[in-house]
């Protein structure tokens, strides 16, 4: 067998390890219906404020945690717990992506991605992420 | 009846169409011309072609700089009825950033990009000889296509190109407003200026950079497919060297000041975040740097030629497609910036795609090239016709790549017979395995980077296989593809670090041996002597520094170790072997560097610490276990790592607010002694809302990096309200010697004053008056004292309040206790004592240093190597 055979199956094979991984990886965009029947699943919920219902956060209390009502695409309203600070301008926000799972009655996340409104939107950078972790490099 | 409008330049408008118009065609012209030059070389139509071709190629260059000369100078004039200048800047704002309102849009930056390609161009032109007219075509027509871009020309319903000379009042999105119907609409117009986040002295040099890089890769590119179009395979490799290096040390150093510029001006908390946009840059950087170590395999031993064709028209074509998933808009909700979509994506698709099936039509000869053109042309108009169909595009990417490394590998075996077997103890193997350890590397993030691409492909009958295929065999793969609708990774971070750390361990180890290695075979003694030097430094610097800081995972001592025998490898290389020879010392330093952006990575990402811990006792419980915020009352003192920090209060600057943060030590005298302040700052973007912006002590050794997350916000109004308001005041009865607490100060009554001044507190005779003296105590130790009055005049009593101006404190003594001795005191806080708070974030970088110097050095490491080739092949050509 030539050396060069065996280089090219060992890259097949990583090669499809990378894709499966990838795919098994990769978090689903989803309703909090479907995030509910899968509870302790990471989920990724896309929806809009309640702004009629309290967004809570009391740093004195507790500076990591903050809570508000998001309606998902399917009209279903849901408590969101996140795990962090409030992100500057939340209110202004069009829509909301967070991701996280469900847990009894609330969702907890982790990250919170913020889509503002079309007049911020049409330079670089129309949406901003906020996380818990904000981790970063290799 | 028409409006006249007041104040318009709309000459200088027509004239800017007038260079895009001529920029596309002087290049279609020169790329024409110059197709037609090779056809008739060597005959005598040949030097009138190259002439036309030539002047070709200056309309397009002179109309270039036209564009941009009359874009700058729309925008340093303010002339806001053209859209462009309206969107990207405004009066207001300073003139140093003019440049980044230029390549702010997409426009802009399709222009800047169009200038390099123009500009290094000229340089192929004069060096590339005999190789003119073939490359010099390719170059021609991917301006073509660039300059297509700015057209703005409607064909029915598709529009090709948007245009930066579009006035304001046309504009889609305006021209049915009324106030564009007034004919002086100018007169009050302000523009929207440019987003604040990018006035920054980064942003001016980053898109050039990058976009330098991004025009250098095309050249290599464009002498590999003259290389086909010619049948000359094996020789573009050497004049396209120089171009690859080139490629790779500016492409390498514009991704590196993109990572600057985040790490200096966002709140991301570090300078990679394997974001979309960062990976779209990256990954072309990757190819190009495994394509130019092929390339010198090549030039050794003559081999692994297919590989580096491959990797040079595979590096072009992923800049083509990271422009292609940064501008389309298809990155959509999965990127935080992304250029938003102007409607060009099926442009950009189409010349993505031309450059793909370009190299396969000069493969094919005779009547296998009329079938293939016949084929593709029709898959292209059934595809047009209904939208991309998915398949059809595919297949035919698929078909063109066949084509393609088919057709040269049948030529080269035509030509010279099967390829050799390496010796495994020779560099030239190392080397290919090291390059395709890089194309995997790259191909991982590309495809966990293309999640939108990839749920675009699968939706419709693709996901209906795998929902079968599910059915069949229940398995999450299938579940997961047959719903098409993936996100990016749960922990985008750990997913790209498990597959990225083990190909950056393989690549450091073989950086550090490599060069120890011969071309052809290497004889053995010699290279355990050298590498069991090396790998012993490694070993110990590892050892040390792993328990130095507490290094335990097992991958990541794997890393430390590579990175070390990189940077040990090379170093005693340079030093025993080239002896310090500067001329060759290009890839070692180079490889240094490389090591050193790995080391310093691993050390500063790997080790960094979140000195912001929360201390509040409030239990966050286990589903909250991470507390990364600090909560900073004003003039509270607060430890945080090594530090005691005090927030200090806020001032604002423009649409700036920055929050004073004090960083205290006890010093030799046990007194706490600042050591610096750091303004972290909100900025209130028009653009985006408010947008929290770092601040970083630099230490040689460390980072401090610190950024608000979260700070109310007030307007001045509010703020005024804040200032003169009053909370609900408290009462304290206090004996002297007594100690009270407010927000920010330490109240003790200090003693009783009856002598008090007659006239400066309106005492009448038969007064009694009484004063009491607080010492007020800030944080600092900053001492004042102020005496609130008690005054009874016959039967009435008055209280002599007192404020504290500077403290927001107001005192009033209102009652005395004779019998207990008890002064009653009421003390007043302003409302803005109260919530005057921030919550922070401060992360320690350790060692972040190490990786910014291996920047630096790789990029002169390959500038070197760079100069030190052009210098060789003209002191050849001076010979010969």
């Amino acid at each position: 067998m030539k050396k060069g055979h065996i280089v090219a199956i060992v890259i097949i094979a990583v090669a499809i390890g990378m894709i499966i991984s990838t795919f098994l990886d990769s978090s689903t965009y989803a309703t909090f219906g479907e995030a509910m029947e899968q509870p302790g699943k990471e989920f990724h919920v896309s929806g809009t404020l309640n702004l009629n219902k309290d967004m809570v956060y009391n740093p004195e209390q507790n500076a990591n945690l903050f809570s508000f009502y998001l309606v998902d695409s399917e009209g279903l309203e849901k408590k969101v717990m996140f795990n962090g600070s409030k992100p500057q301008d939340f209110e202004r926000s069009e829509s909301v992506v967070i991701t996280g799972k469900m847990k009894g009655d609330a969702f907890l996340a982790d990250k919170i991605l913020m889509k503002c409104p079309s007049k911020y939107n049409d330079g670089k950078e129309g949406l901003k992420e906020f996380k818990s972790d904000p981790s970063a490099s290799l | 009846m028409d409006i006249v409008y007041q104040g318009e330049h709309t000459g200088w408008g027509t004239l800017g169409n007038l260079f895009t118009v001529l920029s596309f065609s002087g290049a279609l012209l020169a790329a024409s011309a110059y197709a037609f030059a090779h056809q008739y070389r060597a005959t005598a139509e040949e030097a009138s072609w190259k002439r036309i071709a030539r002047t070709g190629y200056y309309i397009h260059s002179g109309a270039v700089l036209g564009i941009i000369a009359v874009l700058f100078f729309l925008l340093f004039n303010h002339y806001f009825e053209f859209h462009y200048v309206w969107q990207h800047s405004n009066t207001e704002m300073p003139m140093q950033y003019i440049l980044s309102c230029f390549w702010e849009g997409q426009e802009g930056s399709f222009l800047l990009w169009t200038f390099w390609n123009m500009v290094l161009g000229h340089i192929l032109m004069r060096t590339a000889r005999d190789w003119e007219f073939t490359t010099m075509a390719i170059v021609a027509l991917v301006q073509a296509f660039l300059a297509s871009m700015l057209l703005g020309i409607y064909i029915g319903d598709v529009h090709i190109g948007s245009n930066p000379f579009l006035l304001l009042r046309e504009h889609p999105d305006f021209r049915d407003l009324p106030f564009v119907q007034q004919a002086d609409y100018l007169k009050n117009l302000d523009g929207r200026g440019l987003n604040p986040l990018l006035q920054n002295w980064w942003m001016t040099i980053h898109p050039p950079t990058l976009f330098l890089g991004f025009s250098a890769t095309l050249f290599p590119f464009v002498y590999a497919v003259a290389g086909i179009w010619r049948n000359e395979l094996r020789s573009w490799i050497k004049p396209a060297l120089p171009w690859t290096f080139f490629g790779i040390s500016i492409l390498g150093t514009g991704i590196l000041m993109g990572g600057a510029w985040a790490y200096e001006a966002l709140s991301f908390g570090g300078f990679w975040a394997w974001d979309p946009v960062e990976n779209a840059s990256l990954v072309p950087w990757l190819t190009l740097v495994a394509g130019g170590h092929v390339m010198l395999v090549n030039q050794r031993n003559g081999q692994s030629l297919i590989t580096a064709i491959f990797l040079i028209f595979i590096s072009f074509i992923l800049i083509l497609y990271s422009t292609f998933l940064t501008r389309s808009g298809i990155l959509g909700e999965s990127s935080v910036h992304a250029f938003t979509d102007l409607g060009m994506s099926g442009q950009l698709l189409i010349y993505l795609l031309f450059f793909i099936w370009l190299p396969s039509v000069f493969v094919l000869r005779d009547k296998a090239l009329t079938i293939w053109l016949a084929v593709s042309g029709s898959l292209l108009i059934i595809s047009l016709s209904a939208g991309f169909m998915k398949l059809i595009t595919f297949g035919f990417l698929g078909i063109s790549l066949y084509i393609m490394l088919n057709g040269l590998r049948k030529k080269l075996t035509a030509a010279e017979g099967p390829e050799q077997e390496e010796n495994i103890s020779s560099r030239e193997f190392w080397m290919f395995v090291g390059a395709l350890v890089l194309l995997i590397s790259a191909f991982q993030i590309t495809f966990s980077t293309s999640t939108p691409v990839i749920n675009k492909f699968l939706s419709g009958n693709l996901a209906g296989l795998f929902a079968w295929l599910n059915d069949l065999m229940p398995n999450e793969l299938f579940a997961k593809l047959a719903e098409a609708k993936l996100a990016p990774q749960q922990d985008v971070i750990k997913h790209y670090n498990a597959w990225q750390i083990p190909f950056a361990i393989v690549t450091g180890l073989l950086i550090g041996s490599g060069q120890f290695l011969r071309y052809k075979q290497t004889p053995k003694a010699e290279l355990i002597r050298r590498l069991g030097v090396v790998t012993a430094v490694s070993l110990i610097l590892t050892g040390l520094t792993g328990a130095l800081l507490g290094i335990k995972d097992f991958m990541l001592v794997l890393l430390l170790f590579a990175s070390f025998f990189a940077v040990a490898g090379n170093t005693h290389f340079l030093i025993s072997v080239l002896k310090g020879k500067l001329p060759k010392a290009g890839p070692s330093i180079a490889h240094i560097g490389f090591g050193l952006i790995l080391l310093g990575a691993l050390i500063s990402a790997g080790k960094k610490e979140f000195i912001s811990r929360n201390v509040s006792a409030f239990d966050l419980g286990k589903d909250f276990p991470n507390n990364e915020n600090i909560l900073l009352a004003r003039n509270d003192t607060v430890k945080m790592g090594e530090y005691l920090v005090s927030y200090r209060g806020d001032s604002t600057a423009g649409i700036n607010i920055y929050y004073k943060v004090d960083y205290l030590q006890p010093g030799e005298d046990g007194k706490l002694k600042k050591v610096f302040s750091l303004n972290p700052f909100i900025q209130t973007n028009p653009r985006m809302g408010n947008v929290a912006e770092p601040a970083t002590k630099h230490y040689l050794h460390k980072d401090i990096f610190t950024h608000v997350t979260y700070a109310k916000v007030e307007t001045p109004e509010e703020k005024q309200k804040a200032a003169s308001g009053w909370q609900e005041p408290t009462d304290h009865e206090l004996r002297v010697g007594d100690t009270v607490y407010t927000s920010n100060s330490m109240v003790i009554l200090t003693g009783i004053n009856k002598d008090i001044d007659a006239q400066k507190y309106g005492k009448q005779e038969g007064d009694l008056a009484v004063g009491a003296e607080l010492k007020v105590l800030g944080v600092d130790n900053d001492a004042s004292m102020v005496m609130p009055v008690y005054m009874i005049r016959g039967f009435t009593t008055a209280t002599i309040d007192t404020i504290l101006d500077k403290k927001g404190l107001a005192f009033s003594l209102w009652k005395i206790d004779p019998e207990t001795e008890r002064f009653h005191i009421r003390i007043r806080e302003k409302t803005s004592n109260a919530g005057d708070f921030i919550i922070m974030k401060a992360i320690i970088f350790p060692g972040i240093n190490i990786l910014w110097l291996g920047c630096i050095l790789m990029a002169i490491g390959t500038g070197m190597a760079v100069w030190v080739r052009v210098r060789q092949q003209n002191r050849k050509r001076a010979e010969a």
